[in-house]
């Protein structure tokens, strides 16, 4: 008699215990952007990238604060970054949401090389993306790495022509998070 | 005339110097044909997003600053404010009524049509997803995709979803196509959607084509239709593939394989057998679709206008143009028969000497700047080495370049002899006129069918060469044996085994079984040659210095020069072309030699690309690829030019009359043909669009109805018909795109309806009431005729009986009165002396007495008389009653009795008194005094001539009033006139007269002596040939003619002068003479 009652107890855990795996956080991972001008290389990289993935719809966002960066060459650059640039009072974070291609099972462990599309809003500007990630799915937990460029001129990023040759049209960004269930 | 090029040559120590370039780009195609679209000046970052065409030839831009549509000469924009639903156009089509349909970014759509826009309200306006593409069925029915929120369909019954919840594969649209069998493929992230919107069963519906199909790569972002009825995917990451309906699988053409261009943005195959590429990684790529040849990509992202490797989108339009659109702007490339490389396009140099491609392909450029390999990566990507590159002491100046059997490059310099290069290692041995050549200067190299490599120099004639254990082993020939000149700019083998020099000042000369022919000016125009090739039909053609291209045949030379269509008579360019063409390449540009059709052969002229300063080809700067295009080094750059035809040559521009002015008025095209009489000044406006060369574009026009011919050609585009009387007229206009292909013309029929009072409707029962009212008009009339014709007759008949009565009594009466005259003319002759009684008182005398009527006014009286005092006489008168006829009859009745009274009773005899007595008689007897009586009466009286004969006294008294006497003395022709009074006996009296008497006067006579006595009937009469009066004159001069005869041929003289006088004229007095011979 107890065995049934016990057995519905265990399915209905699992289960619950499934739904909750379906969504995964991750608060600090790092983002990592170069600008490989002939004059100049600008290199900075944020600890602060936060996301979150449903991997039953395939779904994600991404954030980051964009005042976040370190690792500036100098005050300047920084300043620069943020102010001229980036102009972080204004869009104070650049994100990144969409869906995830193809259709992984993300229950099974195991390395893929996935497609993500969604719209990447970075100084206020919606691009709609589809960047390769490489998702590792270990110990119940998913970690994302991915390399992709940001076009400046996409985000209406605009560069002054008297520091063209100090920084890139194309900004090499490099992201790395692991991430949890929910809880 | 030497031929000198233009560039110094400096002698140098070899040494060869690798150097590697990196990527570089664009050494494939040149720019001189990619031209920006007209977009508006000044406009800036005019993100081009998609492109159509309109059956008028329009092009039609998205842009994220609204809609542009371009004519070739001017454009228009539609942006919100013009009403569309954004600026930001993210797709565009034209669906068959040539509706432009525009899909934004905000997920709105607008429509425009003959310049209007509308806004498309049926879409779901909540839905604000993208419209990434629209496309219109062969059922006319119009697919707008969404990035996000499916496929709308709309068709005439009303407007419906495809949506991932409905059988859709995805909700994300990137394109869509329709197959030839009606089905719709929509590409999305999870592969190609097949749709069958005719089926209602959801398994047939929608299918899917994915990975598990065999398609590379699930992201699908366009498809579209290839040649040979493939259908083409363009995927995210893996590049390029296409369907095989018969393996029903995905495959890829060679050069797609091992993609590594990255994303494709779009994607156009063409009919060429290329398709066009533009990719996120590599810019615009050409890559062939060949399954059999690999061709590697030919680059195209690196240009004075196209800096921007960012093509989002491209189209080809019926010109075979291909647009552009990249983040900033919209170009078009139009394929042309000339390619120019140069410095731009990455070329160390633009003054080239020579050029060759080996057996690989690498093309091997010898310029100012040394020697240039450039070669080709696995990826189609260019590998540049450069050699004798050094200008320090000098370069060393390569002015041939031939790669022999064993693959070897000989290359002949100017002064340091030639090298031989191995291509491979890049080393290479120089042989000079120290170790075998005749002279350093090598401008030409040539192979022999056995082997042997040929040398042309300048000065050393030419050295027949073979490597024998790594020496050059030479032969050399100069003139002394038979060579035209030691100056030989180009030595060529060709395919009889003979070896052909152009010299300098020698002509041509053939080696051949050891022996060399030369041709002179005298045969060949001039005796500097340039240069020289073969045919496919194994003629020899050359150019020289003066008279331009020669034909060989074995037997005799033909020219072809300025009568062909040569412009420059000294081209020193000549090769070989595709198929059987001869390229001609001078200064002025290049012909090629063709034979057109049945007609002779003809130049056809080719310019070279604009340009700053004039191309100057180099001597034996030329190379034949196995394809026929011919390469030719010119101080401008390298060009390359295919003499073949090219697909966009027999494009003609699309006509289209694009409005009509009635009376300067505008007027619908699709209102009506119809126009009044008044409406007759028509203006028509039109435009030949085209694209590449909108400048060149000619017209021609011709309104039928009204015009015989068609106009000459003109740029103008717009043309007037004032005043076109009414009838049927069809305008048309047809457009050239200036290399003589005309399009069919586009025409447009209407009527000038004529008046009102023109028309058949009008005229008709116009003219037949007129007719009718003629006719009954004309009907009344006669009948009316008819009527009175009948009334008049009736009246003329009895007017006429009344007038035959009246005739009748008339008749009667006239008898009577007849009667009554002629019984007065008898009492009248009655009283009248008889001829007794006048025969015996004037024995020898005429009366010639003829009455105008039958009763006469005249009358003579004769008696004898005595006077009171007992003196006896014979009184004669002749008297003239007023009037004729009764009156003058009653008159002389009365002028009788009275002359009787005064003459027999009172025995008066003195002719005044009594012609006195008488006045005063007739004066009583007429009551002439008396004024109650009238005027009339007054007026009656006698003119009379009276004369007393005294025979005892021989004299003659006489009074006349009004009439005088006339004596004619015997034997004396001269006529006596003795003149009455002037006032007659009774009637009116001048006031001076009144009281006056009459005169007489006497004279004596003697015997033969002839008096006369007459009235002024006889002076009066009118006759002769001038119908004139017989005159007082004429009668006395008739009386003088006749006075000595006896006086009965006198009276019968005087009767007959006047009946021939009179002749038929009427009497118009009454007649009255008396002569009387004494």
């Amino acid at each position: 008699m107890k065995t049934p009652i016990f057995a519905a107890f265990l399915l209905i855990l699992s289960a619950f215990a499934f739904q909750q795996e379906t969504i995964y956080s991750g608060k600090e991972g790092t983002v990592k952007f170069e600008s490989n001008a002939p004059l100049e290389l600008i290199i900075a990289n944020s600890k602060q990238l936060t996301g979150l993935i449903n991997t039953e719809k395939r779904t994600f966002v991404f954030k980051v604060k964009t005042s976040s960066f370190q690792g500036f060459k100098n005050s300047m650059q920084e300043e620069h970054f943020n102010e001229s640039y980036m102009e972080s009072d204004k869009f104070p974070s650049s994100e990144f949401k969409g869906k995830i291609i193809e259709e992984t099972d993300f229950r099974v462990p195991g390395t893929y090389q996935v497609r993500v599309k969604g719209l990447l809003t970075v100084h206020g500007v919606e691009k709609e993306r589809i960047i390769k990630a490489k998702v590792t799915v270990k110990n119940k937990q998913i970690s994302i790495e991915s390399d992709f460029d940001v076009l400046l001129a996409d985000h209406e990023i605009k560069i002054p022509k008297i520091v063209e040759m100090k920084i890139a049209e194309t900004i090499r960004v490099n992201i790395n998070i692991n991430m949890q269930p929910k809880s | 005339m030497r031929f000198r090029p233009c560039f110094s040559w400096f002698k140098i120590p070899f040494f060869g110097i690798i150097i590697l370039l990196s990527v570089c780009l664009s050494f494939q195609v040149s720019a001189q044909t990619l031209k920006k679209a007209g977009l508006g000046f000044g406009r800036k970052n005019c993100k081009i997003n998609c492109f159509t065409q309109d059956l008028q030839g329009n092009i039609w831009i998205g842009t994220n600053q609204g809609l542009f549509c371009l004519n070739g000469l001017t454009h228009s924009l539609f942006d919100v404010s013009k009403g569309m639903g954004s600026n930001q156009i993210t797709s565009v089509c034209i669906s068959a009524d040539q509706t432009v349909w525009a899909g934004h970014n905000n997920g709105k759509v607008s429509l425009v049509k003959n310049q209007v826009v509308t806004a498309f309200r049926q879409k779901d306006s909540s839905d604000h997803n993208p419209v990434s593409t629209i496309l219109e069925d062969i059922h006319h029915n119009i697919w707008l995709a969404t990035y996000g929120n499916g496929i709308y369909v709309v068709k005439k019954s009303g407007i419906s979803r495809l949506h991932s919840d409905n059988g859709l594969n995805d909700n994300f649209i990137y394109t869509l196509y329709e197959h030839p069998d009606g089905s719709v493929w929509a590409g999305t992230d999870a592969g190609i959607c097949v749709i069958r919107e005719d089926k209602k069963e959801l398994e047939q519906r929608f299918n899917t084509l994915s990975m598990k199909d065999g398609l590379f790569d699930n992201i699908v972002k366009k498809i579209c239709k290839g040649p040979e009825g493939r259908v083409y995917v363009a995927m995210q990451d893996s590049g390029i593939c296409y369907f095989d309906p018969s393996l029903k699988t995905f495959r890829k053409h060679l050069s797609f394989r091992n993609w590594n261009f990255g994303v494709v943005n779009d994607m156009l195959p063409d009919v060429t057998g290329f398709c066009w590429v533009a990719s996120q990684k590599e810019g615009l790529l050409k890559l062939s679709l060949s399954d059999k040849v690999y061709t590697r990509p030919v680059y195209i992202n690196t240009h004075q206008n196209l800096t921007n490797k960012n093509i989002h989108c491209l189209f080809m339009d019926f010109e075979h143009n291909i647009w552009l659109g990249t983040n900033s702007e919209a170009f078009f490339y139009s394929p042309g028969h000339i390619e120019l490389l140069s410095k731009k396009d990455g070329l160390p140099s633009n003054k080239i000497y020579a050029f060759c491609l080996d057996h690989k392909g690498n093309r091997w450029i010898s310029s100012d700047s040394g020697l240039t390999k450039i070669a080709y990566d696995a990826m189609g990507k260019p590998v540049i080495r450069q050699y004798f590159h050094q200008k320090f002491p000098s370069p060393v100046q390569i002015m041939s370049i031939y790669e022999d059997q064993e693959k070897f490059l000989w290359l002949g310099t100017f002064g340091n002899g030639v090298f031989r290069l191995d291509p491979e290692s890049g080393k290479s041995t120089s042989y000079t006129s120290k170790n075998g050549l005749a002279n350093d200067n090598v401008l030409s190299i040539a192979q022999d069918a056995s082997g042997n490599l040929w040398f042309a120099s300048l000065g050393g004639g030419a050295s027949k060469g073979r490597l024998i254990n790594g020496k050059l082993v030479c032969t050399h020939f100069t003139t002394a044996d038979g060579l035209g000149n030691n100056y030989v700019y180009s030595v060529f083998a060709d395919s009889q085994n003979r070896l052909w020099f152009a010299t300098d000042g020698g002509g041509i000369s053939c080696f051949r079984n050891q022996k060399f022919t030369t041709y002179n000016k005298g045969v060949i125009g001039s005796n500097v040659v340039y240069s020289i090739c073969e045919d496919q039909n194994r003629n020899i053609w050359f150019s020289n210095a003066e008279t331009g291209v020669y034909r060989y045949d074995g037997k005799k030379f033909e020219l072809f020069g300025a009568k062909t269509g040569i412009r420059d008579l000294s081209p020193s360019i000549l090769v070989r072309g595709k198929n059987n063409d001869i390229v001609v390449a001078h200064n002025g540009g290049i012909e090629v030699l063709r034979k057109v059709g049945n007609k002779n052969i003809q130049a056809i002229p080719f310019s070279f690309p604009e340009s700053e300063e004039e191309f100057e080809p180099s001597l034996n700067a030329t190379f034949r690829q196995d394809n026929g295009d011919v390469w030719i080094g010119t101080d401008q750059g390298l060009i390359r030019f295919s003499s073949q035809k090219e697909i966009t040559d027999d494009v003609a521009p699309k006509i289209s009359i694009t409005g009509i002015k009635l009376n300067l008025q505008e007027h619908s095209l699709v209102g009506t043909h119809e126009f009044s009489h008044s409406a007759n000044h028509l203006v028509f406006d039109f435009m030949g669009i085209y694209h590449k060369n909108p400048m060149h574009v000619r017209y021609r026009f011709h309104l039928d109805g009204f015009e015989k011919d068609w106009s000459p050609e003109t740029e103008s585009r717009f043309v007037s018909y004032p005043n076109l009387p009414p009838g049927k007229y069809t305008f048309q206009v047809k457009a050239s795109n200036g290399a003589g292909n005309w399009s069919k013309p586009a025409s447009y029929s209407f009527e000038i309806l004529p008046p009102l009072w023109q028309r058949w409707w009008f005229l008709l029962p116009s003219l037949s009431l007129l007719g009718f009212l003629v006719y009954a008009t004309i009907k009344y009339r006669l009948r009316r005729i008819e009527h009175e014709k009948t009334m008049l007759e009736k009246v003329v008949k009895e007017r006429t009986t009344e007038i035959l009565d009246q005739k009748q009594i008339i008749e009667l009466k006239n008898k009577s009165i007849t009667d009554s005259i002629n019984y007065a003319k008898r009492i009248q002759e009655a009283i009248l002396p008889t001829h007794e009684v006048v025969a015996s008182l004037i024995p020898d005398s005429f009366i010639f007495y003829s009455p105008k009527d039958i009763v006469s006014g005249d009358f003579y009286f004769i008696t004898d008389a005595e006077s009171i005092e007992g003196e006896k006489s014979v009184v004669i008168a002749c008297v003239d009653c007023t009037g004729h006829g009764i009156p003058g009859g009653f008159m002389s009745m009365i002028g009788y009795s009275l002359l009787s009274q005064i003459i027999r009773e009172k025995q008066i005899t003195e002719p005044a008194e009594i012609l006195n007595q008488l006045d005063v008689a007739i004066r009583a007897a007429l009551r002439q005094e008396d004024t109650s009586l009238g005027f009339s009466g007054q007026r009656d009286g006698m003119d009379i001539s009276i004369c007393c004969i005294v025979p005892n006294k021989s004299a003659v008294r006489f009074a006349g009033a009004h009439r005088p006497l006339y004596r004619v003395k015997k034997d004396e022709p001269e006529v006596e006139e003795w003149k009455g009074n002037k006032f007659s006996v009774g009637g009116l009296r001048a006031s001076q007269d009144l009281e006056a008497q009459f005169t007489s006067h006497t004279f004596e006579y003697l015997k033969g002596d002839c008096v006369y006595l007459f009235s002024d009937g006889y002076a009066d009469q009118f006759g002769g040939s001038d119908k004139k009066k017989f005159m007082t004159r004429r009668l006395r001069e008739l009386l003088i003619e006749i006075h000595d005869q006896p006086m009965e041929l006198q009276g019968q003289s005087l009767a007959t002068e006047m009946d021939q006088w009179k002749g038929q004229l009427d009497q118009i007095d009454d007649m009255l003479v008396i002569g009387i011979r004494l």
